[in-house]
């Protein structure tokens, strides 16, 4: 018999009873459904942070160099370089989840992930800032 | 020596942010602000870019550790824009003052309820199915909405939304809320990058420090005992309540 016990008044941490054995806690902490490509989704945004990131440090690593045009040049490229990496890998995030779950048959939530990225290409077109 | 100072701001803020699924920017304009001198036309736009920061370093830990439920996260990001996009256009109509006011004391009202012993949830080490669609789905449309309306961030109201009204366990709430505030965020920053308000060189230092900080908050999350997380989400929001009711406040005693 698997007898589950979340979370309790007290905070303290849960225990699963499984044939009269304590799991170690670790495993105890409550998971999201399984998507099948939780994969591929935590490289997308890993690989977005990191790119982003990496443009910012080069370009802050440029400010020790003395302030020249091309060393100016380099580090304003270097920034929307790096947010654009940024800002793109959210909403790209957005797209490769529906796409997803659309080829797992999940319809409803690849339409969910399609008419937000329409919502906010309309916003955005729009000029409004939330 | 200022840009190391945002750098460790950053840090904080995105160890925090990552931690509760509130971004950041709540902690992080005030200590631009107020802390830093910095002014606020600056600070918010950069408090944003933070946030997307925030959503993308930790989110990739959560995704993958299945703390970030990904469907909850696109019926509601879905509801969250929408909202966001209908509080744009009611921004004139609307009474912003007596809003903040009854923003303020929800706010504080769920900061105690987050204090509370919570029902026992028998979902701790196997998948959690949301419930309460309804309620998450409109309420999260009132959050988009709200945050339109009053420039807050949607997670002090969708973590405790999901967590009271969907009965989502609190770090997967928290882990999903973070997931979402990407998208609505990088839409703002794009707002405000074309109208020339976003700051690459006060961005820099700041998100740099945020990636590492959300990196180890999103580790840290999964160690940290729920209980304690908790009583930092509520703290947060009993900061976020005293603020809207000192803004609606004044506002309102100055118009009389």
């Amino acid at each position: 018999m698997d007898q589950r016990v979340g979370e309790v008044s007290t905070g303290a941490v849960a225990a699963v009873v499984d044939a009269g054995e304590v799991q170690p806690a670790e495993e105890l902490i409550p998971r999201a459904r399984a998507l099948g490509g939780e994969r591929a989704l935590a490289v997308l945004l890993r690989a977005g942070g990191m790119l982003g990131g990496a443009c910012f440090v080069a370009s802050l690593s440029l400010r020790l160099l003395p302030e020249t045009q091309t060393v100016h040049v380099a580090m304003d490229l270097l920034q929307k370089g790096g947010a654009s990496f940024l800002i793109a890998t959210p909403v790209a995030r957005l797209g490769v989840a529906g796409a997803l779950l659309g080829l797992r048959g999940e319809y409803r939530y690849a339409a969910y992930a399609v008419i937000s990225l329409g919502l906010l290409a309309v916003a955005l077109g729009a000029g409004y800032v939330a | 020596m200022f840009s190391v100072l945002l750098a460790v701001t950053g840090v904080c803020a995105g160890a925090l942010g990552a931690m509760l699924g509130i971004g950041g920017g709540i902690v992080l304009v005030p200590l631009l602000v107020i802390g830093l001198g910095l002014p606020m036309a600056d600070a918010v736009p950069a408090s944003l870019m933070c946030v997307v920061a925030t959503s993308c370093g930790a989110a990739a830990n959560y995704v993958e550790h299945r703390l970030a439920d990904v469907r909850l996260a696109l019926s509601l990001e879905l509801a969250t824009i929408s909202g966001a996009i209908a509080g744009g256009f009611l921004a004139a109509l609307i009474a912003q003052a007596w809003l903040a006011v009854v923003f303020g004391v929800f706010v504080l009202v769920t900061s105690t309820q987050l204090l509370r012993p919570q029902p026992v949830l028998a979902t701790a080490g196997g998948p959690c199915e949301p419930v309460h669609y309804p309620i998450g789905v409109s309420g999260s449309f009132v959050a988009g909405g709200l945050s339109a309306l009053l420039g807050v961030g949607g997670g002090p109201l969708k973590v405790p939304l999901m967590v009271f009204g969907m009965r989502v366990p609190f770090k997967v709430a928290a882990a999903t809320s973070n997931l979402m505030l990407g998208v609505t965020a990088a839409a703002s920053v794009v707002g405000y990058a074309a109208r020339g308000h976003l700051r690459l060189s006060l961005v820099a230092p700041l998100v740099v420090g945020v990636l590492l900080g959300a990196a180890v908050g999103s580790r840290l999350s999964e160690y940290v005992p729920t209980r304690m997380l908790k009583r930092l989400f509520a703290l947060v929001l009993v900061l976020v309540g005293a603020q809207m009711l000192w803004r609606g406040g004044v506002t309102l005693w100055i118009n009389g």
